[in-house]
């Protein structure tokens, strides 16, 4: 993938860079709004890191900019703990995504590789298949070969979000964000314990587990 | 401090009655005199008018047919040529006027001889041994060194007259000045003693002394308002500052634990450079400590943003019912995992105006409250329903409850009790609850009497 870094902090840049880089992706890092403007209009990016403060002009004026030229290149938004609202400005202004500093680098590429552009055809698909699991959008069933699975609506949602990121990692606040639509950080284990009962429904009773945990991360779904 | 009395003579608003009672005597005094002048005025012109038509008159008599006719027809007119000091008596019965018509000599040839006077205007007294009233005169010359004088007495109401004007304005400045002077006083000295206490509270409270209040009189004035009023704001002053205090000292204690950790776990990094497993143990410990210090941060953030009611703008119809029957059927499964069993009793379509996102918030710490403190195998319920005053969110659980002492302080930011300091938690998770609820106009009560910690958030319908 290859993703433009505009981020005016120093340490944040190289943290950035070095870590989309270590993950086997491309990038490019500017300063300034105005360079990083430029370089959107004149290169092709998978996806953009915008930091909200910035030099001169505050993040969500340079979104601003940016969306009002027509570039629907993915944005992923950086803001600094201050207020919920600013979450609100920035989607407003056409973020396809928002992460708070600090972040772990393993969240980002998570949140990164949702908004990319990618090839559209897996949300049209009407039927997910993983090995013999296999879920069908339009008639609410899930089965693991011969086997119809009994699965509740959430632990639906849940499968269904896991199957259309294959092979991603898929981070714990993210599960929250987009399947029960929270933006808390519940102190339990909300997601841990949705997420078990679904492998107990999924993996236990089969050779093959499909779902995995990533250490520290979060899950990913897919063939080992 | 200087006393209260040595200062009402300079104080503001004993000036300002003093400068109000001098502008309002001389005020008066103005309007008497002008009315007094007036009155006097009105009299003198008519007497002058009289005086000279008469004189007039004469003179005409006089030029057109002579001396005697004057005399015969206008002085004597039947009666005596001189009057007497007894005749006087008989023309004042007839008419106003008395008259004397002089020689050259000066010797009386007709009239009442005494009547003096000197050329023109003039008032003066009759020579006259009973009638001491005064005479106001015109003397005209005539041919050949005749004078005719014609006088009016003055009349009483005159000197009357006068007399008030001057009485008035004696009683003005001898009796209304001082009084309203000693008022002016007693009044300022009385506000001044008022606002001297409130003003000593301030004082006090700027020396540091926090726990100074204004008193308050029994009759509920402006300045037991004004005193209530700084009391109020001086309650709230120390309720916020205490909070400050209590969240500054929340804040160290709930940040040293995980600083501390990170810092031992960079550490331990260093000495075990050499082996990858325990790097890796000692990154994940630091992680969750630096995870476990962010969410302080985030609770303290929201907790200020929900406080400052910033988020009341966004607010639009949320679906209570379908809200927290969402909440109850994610939490369910992490209550059964935790061996307590739960149970949700939800009236359908409660609709409320709010924030969808902080109502959620505080569901889910009302729920990971009582996940956390209640009893072992506890039974947690959550209901939704309409009450009396409104719309009632109730969750509770039946066991242990929270002790009467630890009841008073739970809403509390950074309060733990006791019991509850083995948990995870950082105390904020009831303060935000009730600043949600109170964002949403909701009013949060724990049930005192109930075995259980049984929490109600009631959303009034007047809110």
């Amino acid at each position: 993938m290859n993703i433009l870094i505009i981020e005016d902090d120093t340490e944040t840049g190289q943290y950035l860079e070095r870590g989309l880089r270590e993950t086997g992706w491309q990038t490019d890092w500017h300063t300034t709004p105005q360079a990083g403007i430029l370089a959107l209009s004149t290169r092709d990016y998978d996806a953009v890191i915008l930091d909200r403060m910035l030099p001169g002009m505050d993040g969500v004026d340079a979104l601003r900019l940016i969306r009002g030229a027509h570039m629907t290149t993915p944005v992923l938004m950086l803001t600094a703990r201050t207020s919920i609202d600013d979450r609100v400005e920035g989607l407003e202004a056409g973020a396809d995504d928002y992460l708070l500093k600090p972040f772990a680098l393993s969240e980002l590429i998570a949140r990164l590789k949702i908004i990319a552009r990618r090839p559209q055809q897996v949300v049209a698909q009407t039927a997910l298949q993983i090995e013999d699991l296999i879920l069908d959008r339009v008639k609410h069933t899930v089965k693991r070969g011969q086997h119809l699975l009994d699965l509740s609506p959430l632990e639906f949602r849940l499968l269904e979000f896991l199957m259309l990121h294959k092979d991603q990692v898929i981070t714990r606040t993210i599960l929250l964000e987009k399947v029960w639509g929270y933006r808390f950080d519940p102190k339990t284990s909300l997601v841990q314990t949705h997420l078990s009962r679904l492998r107990a429904k999924v993996d236990k009773p089969f050779d093959t587990e499909l779902i995995r945990t990533v250490r520290g991360s979060g899950y990913a779904i897919g063939a080992q | 401090m200087q006393s209260a009395r040595n200062n009402t003579l300079g104080s503001t608003i004993f000036q300002q009655t003093l400068v109000a009672s001098g502008v309002f005597v001389l005020v008066s005094l103005a309007i008497l005199w002008a009315i007094t002048t007036y009155m006097i005025w009105r009299i003198d012109n008519d007497q002058t008018r009289d005086l000279q038509s008469s004189a007039d008159y004469a003179s005409e008599v006089y030029y057109g047919r002579g001396r005697d006719a004057l005399i015969a027809e206008e002085i004597a007119d039947g009666g005596t040529l001189i009057w007497t000091d007894d005749y006087i008596y008989e023309v004042l019965e007839e008419q106003q006027q008395l008259w004397v018509l002089r020689g050259p000599d000066y010797s009386a040839i007709a009239g009442f001889a005494g009547l003096h006077g000197e050329m023109g205007w003039q008032t003066g007294w009759l020579d006259h041994p009973d009638i001491g009233q005064n005479v106001r005169s015109f003397r005209v010359q005539l041919r050949g060194g005749d004078t005719l004088t014609v006088a009016e007495f003055i009349p009483e109401d005159r000197a009357n007259i006068l007399g008030f004007g001057w009485l008035a304005s004696l009683a003005l400045v001898g009796i209304v000045l001082p009084l309203s002077l000693v008022t002016g006083y007693v009044l300022s000295q009385r506000v001044f003693r008022r606002i001297e206490e409130i003003s000593a509270t301030a004082a006090a409270i700027g020396m540091g002394e926090m726990a100074a209040r204004a008193t308050q009189s029994p009759r509920h004035d402006e300045f037991d308002r004004l005193a209530g009023n700084l009391n109020q704001m001086l309650d709230r002053l120390a309720a916020l500052n205490g909070n400050i205090e209590a969240v500054s000292v929340g804040v160290a204690h709930d940040l040293r634990t995980p600083l501390t950790n990170i810092g031992g776990r960079m550490e331990l990094i260093r000495r075990d450079a050499h082996d990858p497993d325990a790097v890796i143990t000692h990154v994940d410990a630091a992680e969750a400590a630096q995870s476990q210090l962010m969410r302080v941060f985030d609770a303290l953030l929201r907790l200020g943003e929900v406080k400052a009611g910033r988020r009341k703008t966004a607010f639009q119809p949320v679906d209570l019912s379908a809200l927290i029957l969402a909440m109850t059927d994610a939490y369910d499964p992490v209550f059964t995992d935790a061996n307590k069993t739960f149970g949700a009793d939800i009236a359908p379509d409660m609709t409320i105006h709010g924030d969808t996102e902080l109502l959620e918030q505080m569901m889910a710490n009302l729920l990971e409250n009582a996940l956390e403190h209640s009893r072992d195998a506890a039974r947690v319920h959550v209901s939704l329903a309409r009450s009396a005053d409104g719309i009632t969110l109730r969750v509770g659980d039946d066991g242990p409850g929270i002790s009467p002492l630890d009841q008073a302080r739970i809403f509390d930011r950074f309060f733990r009790a006791d019991s509850s300091r083995t948990t995870p938690g950082n105390g904020l998770g009831l303060s935000l609850v009730q600043a949600i609820a109170e964002l949403h106009g909701a009013h949060v009560q724990l049930d005192p009497k109930a075995k259980g910690a049984i929490f109600d958030v009631i959303f009034s319908d007047s809110a």
